[in-house]
This record gives structure tokens, C-alpha cells and sequence, in this order.
């Protein structure tokens, strides 16, 4: 039994592995590459924002959710928002993607400058988290944004409309 | 020269208990979860409750939709149920001489059914009430505006809240306003409360008078700031003495006299470490719970009101409760998140 496996490992073409190790490589780089929407996804999520349709995608928008400077931990609070935003007939007018930028050290300020803000960014977001800035004719908005569900950035947080 | 390190690492060790930052004692095991349930860790991270997790004094357990959560306490066989769209959190205070975990349900409902495990016993309540009991079977109810209801199925509860105390026996129950002492009591003859509808009430009564009910969670967290800042000046005492104690103990340490340094860590700096300790666990304590009401009262009270008047303050209905709602931050802000750490949040 020790023998065969021996002697296989002896035949396996070398190129054959250089090239399976190349590829995994390639592969594994792209699955661990930082997320960044596109300028179109992000329009998309906030098509989807305007017409009330975030709580029909489920996970797109889920707990722990920054609203503003608040945290909602409980999935209950972030149902009842998105759910009360669309009653309320919800929209940002006009809206134009301004820019996509990666969370850093101080992205935190734009919601609040506060130690609760500044430790949501610390404890709930990843390298794959981005800050959308969207300008509407209400004012700016951020999206705290993630990797796609169903299609569409997922939301892990959203302020405005800042005047 | 070992005993002398080891003289100034174990008062280094207790330093870092009594700052509340040692590892928590588990508390709690859970026992059965269903549907989304989740648990706040004491590092703060959110991740799924899973069976046989066992939970320590700083930890929540948070259940969505459809969801429930059953947790039995490691001492005794008491056992929690956590009903859906519901906060447990699990706290822990110095209460007559004893370290004892407190049950807090901030948020939806709870079945609590304890073993008569004298003075054992945890200790029950909501962000605005606390509760000793004696073999008891107890609900709870925590609604979003901060409002609770105790009721109790069998056994007793003595229960505390605005600075009066009232004995609740079987199928006796009690509602509590934040900040304020306990209503009148109710008889509640064993049936299932109906969590739902009281909490749609008090959903509907709080968009009616957002700015009062902001009002009394500002008197509630009011209430927490003034026991905690009782505290400050004997926490501040306490470490003078010590660190006096300390310094000399350093002096005899160098000078190697370690038979009297070790008499006088025993005698004096070990029980003043102590004293701190149990000081700041009670700080701790009001801070946590403090923080626990505006997490998730003020939290959803702002989520309430900023979803259904998206414009913000753009909208004349959002402005005057942002304005209260601001006031009531700023106080928490400059008065409980000193002492507070990241792993909290």
C-alpha cells in the first residue's frame, strides 16, 4: 500500500502539479481579493432601496446593521427598519453614485465620531467592507457595503440624508 | 528573588480581576436553540449560538423571528427560555456581601424557572427593574419603549425599581415604567401573557409621545449614573489606600524582607484589591446595564422614529424627538462610556 502511493507521487507529472498549484493560487487570490462593487451595483441596490424592496431579499440587509449612529444587534430592528422605510415610501431622489471607497481608520466619522461607531467598525466589519457615497437631492447618504447576496451589495449599514 | 516576583504578579493578577478584564466564569449552558439565534460574546463579536455553548457573565443571547433559545444555568438545574425577537443578557453584581449573576431580559420575553437553590439564587430584571427570587417560575416581558412585566407563576419575587420594593407572590405581577417605582400589582392567573399585542401597545403609545418616552429612559439611565457615581468616591479611596499599600510593599520587596512583605500583601493589599474589584464589578454593572438601555430602548426608540420620518431632521415630527433623543446621548456619552471597552459595544 506505502509502496503505490510512493510510486504515484514518482509519476506525477511535475509540470501538471506546477500548473494545478499556479491555478489554485490564482484562484485562491481571487476568493481573498478585498471586495469593491461597481459603480452599476451599487446604483442597483439603491434602485432596489427606492422601491422598498430590501427586506424581500433575505440576508441583503441583516444584524448587527449601523443606522446612523445606532446599532441594531437584534434581526427584528433591522426587519422593522427596512419595513418602515418602505411604508414611508422611502427614497433617495436623484441619486448619484459620488464614490466606493475601502473602510479605514477613520471611515467610522462618517456616521459618528463616536467610541459605540468607532467600535461597530471595529468589531462587525471586514477588509471586504466599503463606503458608498451617494448625493440626492435630500442630501448625502452612506451605504456600508459587503459582498454580494442575490446580486446585490450586501447593506451593513446606512446614514443620511446628511445636509 | 522567585517570592518576590511572585508577591508583585499575584497582586498584578488581582489588579486585572478586579478590573473586570480577568476570563468570566461560564454561567450558563445552552440546551437547545431554534431558527436564527445569536450570541454577543464578551469580546463583543456577534456569532451563532450553538448547542452546548456555554455563556459568561457579559454575554446576550439575541433570538430573531420564529426563534427560541433554552439555557440552563450551570449551578443547579434552573432554566431560561428565550422567546423570539428577545435580548437575554447575562450580568453579575456584588449583592449583600455575594458576586451574583443577574438575568436581564432588555428586550421581548423570557420563561424563567428557578430551583429553590438559597442563596444561590440568581437575580432577574429588565434594563429598568431588578429581582431577587425564591423558587420561583417568573415571565418576563421587556417591551421596546423600556417598559416591563414581571409575573410570577410560583415561588416569590422581590422586586426593586425607582427605588421601591415590592413582594410579587403566585400569579402576582408587576409592570415597570424606566425609571420610575412599580405600578400597582395585577393578579395573572397562570395564562400565557400575550407579548405581541402589549408590545404593539406600547409601540403605538411611544409614537404618540416620543419626546416623554425618551424622557423617562434619560431619568432611568439618570437613576444608574447616580448609583454608579455613589461608587466613584470609595473606588477612589479604595485605590489610594492601595496604592500606598502597594509602595510599600515595593519598599520591602527591594529591601528583601520578604516575610513582612508577604504580611503585608495578606494583611493589606490583597484586601484592598479586592475591595476594589468588587467596586468596579458594580460599575461595571450599572454601566453594562445602562448600556443595555440605550442599546436597545433608545437604539430602537431612534429606529422607530428615523425610519418613519426618513428626511430626519429635515421633518418638524423627527426634529423635536431628536432633540430629546440628543440630550439623553450626550449624557450617556459623558457619563457611562468611560466606563465602558470596545468588547462592550
Amino acid at each position: 500500500m506505502e509502496r503505490t502511493r510512493t510510486f504515484a507521487r514518482r509519476r506525477f507529472p511535475t509540470g501538471l502539479l506546477c500548473l494545478a498549484l499556479a491555478g489554485a493560487a490564482l484562484l485562491g487570490s481571487c476568493a481573498t481579493a478585498p471586495y469593491m462593487p461597481s459603480q452599476r451595483k451599487v446604483q442597483k441596490l439603491v434602485d432596489l432601496i427606492d422601491r422598498g424592496g430590501v427586506g424581500s431579499v433575505k440576508g441583503l440587509a441583516s444584524a448587527p446593521f449601523l443606522l446612523d449612529g445606532e446599532i441594531l444587534l437584534r434581526p427584528a430592528d433591522v426587519d422593522a427598519a427596512w419595513a418602515n422605510l418602505a411604508a414611508s415610501g422611502f427614497k433617495m431622489a436623484s441619486p448619484k453614485v459620488v464614490s466606493t471607497a475601502r473602510v479605514g481608520d477613520d471611515s467610522y466619522r462618517l456616521f459618528a465620531g463616536t467610541m459605540e461607531v468607532r467600535a461597530f467598525f471595529r468589531n462587525y466589519l471586514n477588509k471586504d467592507s466599503v463606503v458608498a457615497t451617494i448625493d440626492s437631492s435630500e442630501g448625502r447618504f452612506y451605504l456600508l457595503l459587503n459582498r454580494e447576496v442575490s446580486g446585490y451589495p450586501r447593506i451593513q449599514g446606512m446614514r443620511g440624508p446628511v445636509r | 528573588m522567585r517570592r518576590r516576583v511572585g508577591i508583585v504578579a499575584a497582586l498584578a493578577a488581582i489588579y486585572i480581576a478586579g478590573a473586570g478584564l480577568a476570563f468570566a466564569e461560564a454561567v450558563a449552558e445552552t440546551v437547545f436553540t431554534d431558527g436564527v439565534v445569536n450570541r454577543k460574546d464578551a469580546a463583543g463579536k456577534l456569532r451563532a449560538l450553538e448547542l452546548g455553548d456555554k455563556l459568561s457573565s457579559g454575554e446576550s443571547v439575541i433570538t430573531g423571528k420564529a426563534a427560541s433559545a433554552e439555557l440552563k444555568l450551570l449551578a443547579g438545574a434552573s432554566s431560561i427560555k428565550v422567546r423570539q425577537n428577545s435580548v437575554l443578557t447575562l450580568g453579575e453584581k456584588e449583592i449583600a456581601g455575594r458576586k451574583q449573576t443577574v438575568l436581564q431580559a432588555v428586550l421581548g420575553a423570557a420563561s424563567m424557572k428557578f430551583e429553590k437553590l438559597g442563596a444561590k439564587e440568581p437575580f432577574v430584571g429588565t434594563s429598568s427593574c431588578i429581582a431577587g427570587v425564591r423558587g420561583t417560575e417568573v415571565e418576563i416581558l421587556a417591551a421596546m419603549d423600556g417598559s416591563s412585566v414581571i409575573a410570577v407563576r410560583s415561588g416569590a419575587v422581590q422586586l426593586e425599581s425607582g427605588g421601591v420594593s415590592v413582594d410579587l407572590g403566585e400569579n402576582e405581577a408587576v409592570e415597570v415604567k424606566p425609571g420610575q417605582a412599580p405600578g400597582p400589582k395585577f393578579a395573572w392567573i397562570g395564562k400565557e401573557l400575550d407579548f405581541s399585542s402589549w408590545d404593539r401597545g406600547k409601540l403605538e403609545g411611544y409614537l404618540a409621545d416620543p419626546v416623554g418616552s425618551v424622557a423617562e429612559v434619560g431619568a432611568q439611565l439618570a437613576s444608574y449614573r447616580a448609583d454608579m457615581e455613589a461608587l466613584l468616591p470609595e473606588l477612589a479611596k479604595q485605590k489610594a489606600a492601595y496604592d500606598e499599600a502597594y509602595a510599600r510593599l515595593k519598599d520591602l520587596v527591594d529591601a528583601k524582607k520578604d516575610d513582612e512583605a508577604a504580611a503585608l500583601r495578606d494583611s493589606e493589599a490583597f484586601p484592598l484589591m479586592q475591595a476594589q474589584g468588587t467596586l468596579i464589578l458594580n460599575i461595571r454593572y450599572y454601566a453594562l446595564t445602562a448600556l443595555s438601555l440605550r442599546r436597545y430602548v433608545l437604539g430602537g426608540m431612534y429606529m422607530e422614529m428615523k425610519t418613519r420620518h426618513p428626511k430626519g431632521q429635515g421633518d418638524p415630527a423627527f426634529s423635536q424627538f431628536y432633540d430629546a433623543y440628543s440630550r439623553v446621548l450626550g449624557d450617556f456619552e459623558a457619563e457611562f462610556v468611560p466606563q465602558l471597552v470596545d468588547a462592550d459595544i
